[in-house]
């Protein structure tokens, strides 16, 4: 009982679609049935339209049991391993352009793990820059205690932290669209725009920025690889994967944070500015 | 539930499976309840999400923007009762169940298309977060989704997950005939190439127009629906539903994904000849079923009428 590109099979025939039964029998008579049924199809057309967007809202409805029952042990699993409190945060963190307490903190836990990274494999460089995209933050982090899984929701990609080194020209470049788009995450740079977004300041690591030196740049994989539009990646002279997730990366200097005593508390600091 | 896809003859194991795992009765909706059915009319329900996200429980009551919103496990229940009052209905997805949860970390898409299936989605499509664990990360998981990914323009030929999904869908509910074929967006500078493999995108307002085009002309469907990943408009000239809505003939619906719009209404718009298209994208995270409800008559009259009645998403 394939489908053939021929209208009279097609019309009197109705493939039902399940994952679950198998009862081959009672599909002869139920396609029997639609042969009756739609053998003396008129054509239809709209008469009228009715449309409707409904907020699925705490109040409308409650959970429905089956998927309840579905998902209960997947959830019972998960839960042990996502409520772990990993720090505690002296106020909420959400993210705006063109700084944001949020992108601030999750870009300096880049560089900090990009600087030690380098240290720990004797490098002979450290990152310059780091550079968390502003799409790839997916969730405030809420005052308090940041469990475990608040982190997955925050950055739930599976990204690894990747080194490029970029010439001054390709920094520039690279910085110019970064200005323009006004507000993602970056540590280690102090950038000024200007209401068109084109850069008016520019300093790395404290210094000017020079064009014919070569930047070490911090990032995750999905922008080295040129996701959002970043194709000036592609010029960097050197490309090192660590292999290491970012997420996994945050957990672990959180944890060594909150054994520390240290709470999450961040001041803006000015690091991308209007003019 | 029953649908015919466009898969080429030389297909594939899955597809039989489904064919011969005919079931038993799932076809016939219950009694109608239908009064419009006294007057020859008919009422084709379509309910959507997209973005869904793995967004199976609300968002927490601690978040700032979406709190206690959302979800599955509850919009399921909304789908529930009006099943109960309608004959006829299509529940459709554009795209990005993928990603956004734990339970996608954890459990890859295992879980979130095991909880569709359990809803009775009666199709999806590709977003670009589906390409997150790569081509081998939906090949693992595909199996799982009891419901088809209609895909009409990425060609997969050169990958491992050649014919794995339907170009067109066509549908058949009490006797209204209903095509569905899927657009997903350009995977280039969105996804990491090693994720989309030798994918390749097609443009998709040719290939709208060719699926249409068939749809209705040459497999006669009453309805044309796409299910869009292309996101619902751009500053930029990039495709989008509002600019491939005005460059199709026979679509009479694009259920769109990817921008996380919230529409207080869908969007009627005109198609290329001048007539009604409607557009709609319902939030993310299943924070909003999209609900729309075609009333079909007999004869070939093209009525204008039309009844919007809207509850607002209350962002």
């Amino acid at each position: 009982m394939f489908i053939r590109n021929n209208k009279n099979v097609i019309g009197n025939k109705a493939i039902f679609y399940s994952g679950k039964i198998k009862r081959m029998r009672y599909s002869f008579i139920l396609i029997m049935l639609l042969i009756i049924s739609f053998s003396c199809k008129t054509p239809l057309s709209v008469s009228s339209v009715e449309m409707d967007n409904i907020s699925n809202q705490p109040s409308s409805f409650s959970d429905d049991s089956a998927i309840v029952r579905l998902v209960a042990p997947y959830r019972q699993s998960l839960e042990e391993d996502m409520s772990e409190v990993l720090a505690i945060s002296s106020e909420e963190l959400s993210k705006a352009k063109p700084e944001s307490k949020l992108s601030n903190f999750v870009a300096d836990l880049l560089m900090n793990s990009g600087k030690s990274y380098c240290r720990m494999n004797n490098k002979a460089f450290s990152p310059d820059m780091a550079f968390v995209n502003y799409g790839g933050l997916r969730t405030s982090l809420p005052r308090g205690e940041v469990t475990v899984g608040k982190i997955y929701e925050l950055m739930p990609f599976e990204n690894e932290m990747v080194l490029l080194k970029l010439p001054g020209a390709t920094m520039m470049k690279f910085l110019k669209l970064v200005a323009a788009r006004g507000g993602d995450g970056i540590a280690g740079v102090k950038l000024g725009i200007q209401a068109d977004g084109s850069i008016s300041s520019l300093q790395i690591g404290g210094r000017t920025f020079n064009e014919a030196q070569d930047y070490w740049l911090v990032t995750n994989d999905y922008i080295a690889g040129g996701g959002d539009a970043m194709t000036m990646l592609a010029e960097a002279t050197e490309y090192l994967g660590t292999g290491l997730r970012i997420r996994d990366l945050i957990i672990d200097s959180l944890k060594q944070n909150y054994k520390d005593g240290k709470r999450i508390r961040i001041e803006l600091d000015g690091r991308f500015y209007y003019e | 539930m029953n649908w015919t896809g466009g898969f080429t003859m030389s297909n594939r194991r899955k597809f039989i499976q489904q064919l011969t795992a005919a079931s038993f009765g799932l076809g016939l909706t219950g009694k109608s309840i239908d009064l419009l059915a006294d007057e020859g009319l008919k009422t084709l329900t379509i309910l959507h999400t997209n973005d869904v996200h793995c967004h199976i429980d609300p968002f927490p009551e601690n978040h700032s923007f979406f709190k206690g919103r959302g979800g599955l496990a509850r919009m399921s229940s909304l789908v529930t009762r009006i099943r109960r009052e309608q004959s006829n209905v299509l529940l459709l997805d554009a795209g990005d169940m993928f990603q956004g949860t734990p339970y996608f970390n954890y459990y890859k898409g295992e879980l979130i298309l095991k909880v569709m299936t359990e809803m009775g989605y009666d199709a999806s499509t590709l977003g670009n977060h589906e390409f997150d664990n790569g081509l081998k990360g939906i090949a693992d998981v595909i199996d799982y989704a009891g419901f088809p990914l209609v895909c009409s323009n990425y060609d997969f030929s050169n990958t491992p997950l050649v014919n794995t999904f339907p170009d067109y869908l066509i549908f058949r509910k009490d006797g209204i005939k209903v095509g569905i074929y899927g657009l997903g967006i350009e995977l280039d500078g969105l996804v990491s190439q090693s994720n989309y493999g030798d994918a390749v995108y097609l443009d998709p307002v040719k290939v709208a127009q060719e699926k249409e085009a068939y749809l209705k002309n040459e497999r006669g469907c009453d309805l044309v629906i796409c299910l869009s990943h292309l996101g619902l408009e751009y500053k930029e000239a990039k495709i989008s539903d509002k600019l491939l809505a005005k460059q199709t003939h026979f679509t009479d619906l694009i259920i769109g994904g990817h921008t996380h719009s919230f529409l207080d209404a869908p969007l009627e718009l005109k198609n290329a000849d001048g007539n009604r298209i409607v557009v709609n994208q319902a939030g993310w995270g299943g924070m909003v079923l999209g609900r729309i409800d075609f009333i079909f008559d007999r004869t070939k009259k093209q009525a204008a009428g039309l009844v919007a009645q809207n509850i607002p998403t209350s962002l």
